[in-house]
């Protein structure tokens, strides 16, 4: 081998070590985002010079290399999309779980208790004009409590269609990105990998994840998202713009997801649970209202404003207008008989408080199986996410190591340097 | 597996803010001294807590129903036990005007006025309403009209109250059992002083039996009123003990077990110190240290 070959031999592998601590170098600076994929510097020894002996040459380098399981990556993003659609619907359900927190004894129930307790009062003493007068106060208290709780859960209605607006505009926007730098990509890759480009990109598909759960489809240069309800969002370098009409229950994981389920299975359910209660109150109430006698011996009064249905019932609800405007027209008689309606079992699914422990109930339980649902992603994702840092994650003792390494070899080179070229000041000198 | 800083790192955030949460949760449990303070903390609780709550809160209104009936039913006795004495009065009176003595119009005059302090206990109020008129309450039950009989002007209902859930109580007994039922105590009374007024001994002897049987009347009313005081008793004390059960369950799924949420408490904090402890340990722990 010419003395030449070896001092290039040197060189390359001084130029290697080089490139090799650049790249731990990036690795370090890189550590603490958790996007980043560590890359390492892809050699191969340079092959044989030729010669009798078949000395290799050194060093080539291939490039440089992100380590990352794409099939890991796939996961860490579907279980973004659960996990933020968990976190969605549990936050959100525990905002309704207040409008129906009666654990304290002052809700909604307490209300009701107080209005058909005012009959037991009546019933002491039916002419009083006070005790009519307390009646009427408690009853309009139990109508407020009822309207406001119908709408406050209009509100969470109204507040999910906001969100999905929000959400679908921050859609819109990643794709956007996700496209443009989908261009950089593939102008990049001409020339050679583009490890950091690549990184962006997974990491902007990953916050789209935690919005909806997404297809990423990429053959060759062809790159493809598309929302599980097949919509196109990205092909290549061009992004189409999600509109709110796309959106529907097969949308996938994600938080839209969840402020559709709010939306249009949570809300409903609590709603038309509410409505039944108003409904079957107002009727319960009318039935034994109307049989019983005014102060002044009138009968077939109605107490509440009768309702047809139970359909918005408890938005609904109200005094009748002639015992609104006239205490007398209360039917005392029957004081007793609607005070006891507390605790008769005429109410589906038994009595009242049974009724209404039943929707305490299934409040209580959809946000509890929501919170563990939350807990249960937490964990889930916190697993991949150790995964993929076992993987792809920088350790910065390992990249110390490395630069010792390479620190080592690039000297060594460099004192092969030294040594070729005293030889070549002993072979000048031969001929001086 | 490879195990890099940033792992590390996160997992120490994550232990950190599962430890804070744990901590957050007892520190609630005993500041609240309960254990269910939202639905969610547990469902089935929830609902009995709320359905013991409704209870309580009737039971309430069932007490202050049965006060109401106590002292409406002592005023009817009370009432009664005056009007007893007077008819007893007026037993003897109508006795004695047979033998020598007084002149018939004393007898008389004093008859007259206890027939009047009669008409007045028959229209005994209790908190403004009229308490032997039936469930007529405002209107005077006994009026006396210029020629001095008396007119009935209440009915014969009950006036009934709830005081538990499968218990009613009646609060009084109406004037038309009483003074107008089978003997009218006032037509008695005066038909006795004219019969007094006219010395008239046998239709005095007949006004006295009279008399006699509208004592028995008011003795059955009065005990009666009795047995509807002494089932108020008795309701009261049913109420009071099931109160008492019905705190001890509310108690039993709401309360927080103070020894046990304290030591939630403390094991908690202690946790959380050590996963502190651990992640100072953690940043003291690098090969930079070692490479010289």
């Amino acid at each position: 081998m010419a003395i030449g070959a070896i001092m290039s031999s040197a060189l390359g592998s001084l130029i290697a070590n080089q490139l090799a601590l650049s790249v731990a170098s990036n690795n370090i600076a890189n550590a603490n985002d958790t996007d980043f994929t560590r890359q390492r510097l892809l050699t191969t020894p340079a092959g044989p010079d030729g010669g009798t002996f078949g000395i290799g040459m050194g060093i080539n380098v291939i490039g440089v290399d992100a380590i990352r399981n794409a099939l890991i990556e796939t996961r860490l993003r579907q279980e973004n999309s659960a996990k933020s659609g968990a976190d969605t619907l549990a936050n959100g359900l525990q905002g309704i779980e207040n409008l129906f927190n009666d654990t304290n004894n002052d809700g909604l129930l307490k209300k009701i208790t107080d209005f058909f307790n005012s009959f037991q009062t009546l019933s002491q003493d039916p002419a009083s004009l006070n005790s009519r007068e307390q009646l009427k106060i408690t009853a309009n208290a139990m109508i407020n409590a009822l309207h406001s709780s119908y709408q406050d859960l209009k509100q969470v209605k109204t507040d999910a269609d906001k969100a999905i607006a929000a959400d679908v505009g921050q859609i819109n926007i990643l794709t956007k990105q996700i496209a443009s730098v989908t261009q950089q990509i593939n102008l990049a890759e001409a020339n050679g990998p583009a490890p950091d480009l690549r990184d962006r990109r997974s990491a902007l598909v990953k916050q789209l994840s935690s919005y909806i759960d997404v297809n990423e489809l990429e053959s060759g240069h062809d790159y493809q998202l598309t929302t599980k309800n097949n919509h196109l969002l990205v092909l290549n370098n061009t992004s189409k713009d999600l509109t709110t009409s796309d959106v529907d229950s097969n949308i996938g994981d994600g938080s839209i997801k969840a402020e559709l389920d709010m939306r249009d299975t949570y809300v409903p359910k609590y709603v038309s649970a509410l409505d039944q209660l108003a409904y079957e109150i107002q009727n319960h109430v009318n039935t034994i209202h109307s049989a019983g006698y005014d102060l002044d011996g009138n009968t077939s009064i109605n107490f509440f404003a009768p309702l047809a249905s139970a359909t918005d019932a408890s938005r609904l609800i109200a005094l009748d207008p002639a015992v609104a405007g006239d205490n007398r027209k209360i039917a005392g008689t029957a004081a007793m008989q609607l005070g006891n309606l507390l605790h008769d079992p005429v109410f589906t699914g038994g009595s009242l408080t049974d009724q209404y422990g039943t929707l305490i109930y299934t409040v209580g339980s959809d946000v509890a199986s929501a919170q563990s649902s939350m807990n249960e992603h937490d964990q889930l994702l916190a697993q991949l996410q150790n995964r993929r840092q076992a993987i792809s994650g920088v350790s910065i003792d390992e990249e110390s190591i490395q630069i010792l390494q390479f620190q080592r070899s690039y000297q060594a080179s460099a004192r092969m340097l030294k040594a070729v070229d005293e030889l070549l000041q002993v072979t000048l000198g031969i001929g001086a | 597996m490879r195990v890099t800083e940033g792992m590390s790192y996160q997992t120490l955030l994550r232990d950190l803010a599962f430890g804070q949460d744990r901590l957050q949760n007892a520190q609630n449990e005993v500041s609240t001294g309960k254990k269910v303070t939202t639905p969610s903390d547990n469902p089935i609780a929830a609902s009995d807590i709320v359905r013991l709550n409704t209870e309580g809160n009737e039971a309430d209104q069932f007490s202050k129903n049965l006060n109401f009936a106590k002292a409406k039913l002592q005023i009817a006795d009370t009432a009664l036990d005056s009007v007893e004495q007077m008819v007893e009065r007026a037993r003897t009176l109508g006795q004695l005007s047979l033998g020598e003595g007084n002149p018939a119009s004393a007898y008389v005059s004093e008859l007259n006025g206890l027939r009047d302090q009669i008409i007045s206990a028959a229209d005994t109020t209790h908190a403004g309403r009229y308490i032997f008129g039936g469930s007529t309450t405002t209107t005077q039950p006994y009026v006396k009209n210029p020629d001095t009989s008396v007119t009935y002007q209440g009915n014969d209902q009950d006036m009934p109250l709830q005081v538990s859930r499968n218990s009613t109580l009646q609060t009084q007994v109406p004037g038309s059992e009483i003074f107008s039922g089978s003997v009218d105590i006032f037509t008695t009374m005066s038909d006795l002083a004219t019969a007094v007024q006219a010395g008239d001994k046998a239709a005095i002897d007949a006004q006295v039996k009279k008399l006699e049987q509208f004592s028995d009347v008011i003795s059955q009313a009065r005990s009666k009123v009795g047995g509807y005081l002494n089932t108020a008793t008795n309701v009261e004390s049913e109420l009071s003990s099931t109160g008492l059960t019905r705190k001890s369950e509310l108690s039993n799924v709401q309360d927080a077990d103070l020894a046990k949420a304290i030591t939630e408490l403390t094991m908690s904090q202690q946790q959380l110190q050590a996963t502190m402890a651990v992640g100072a340990r953690l940043s003291q722990l690098t090969i930079l240290d070692y490479l010289k």
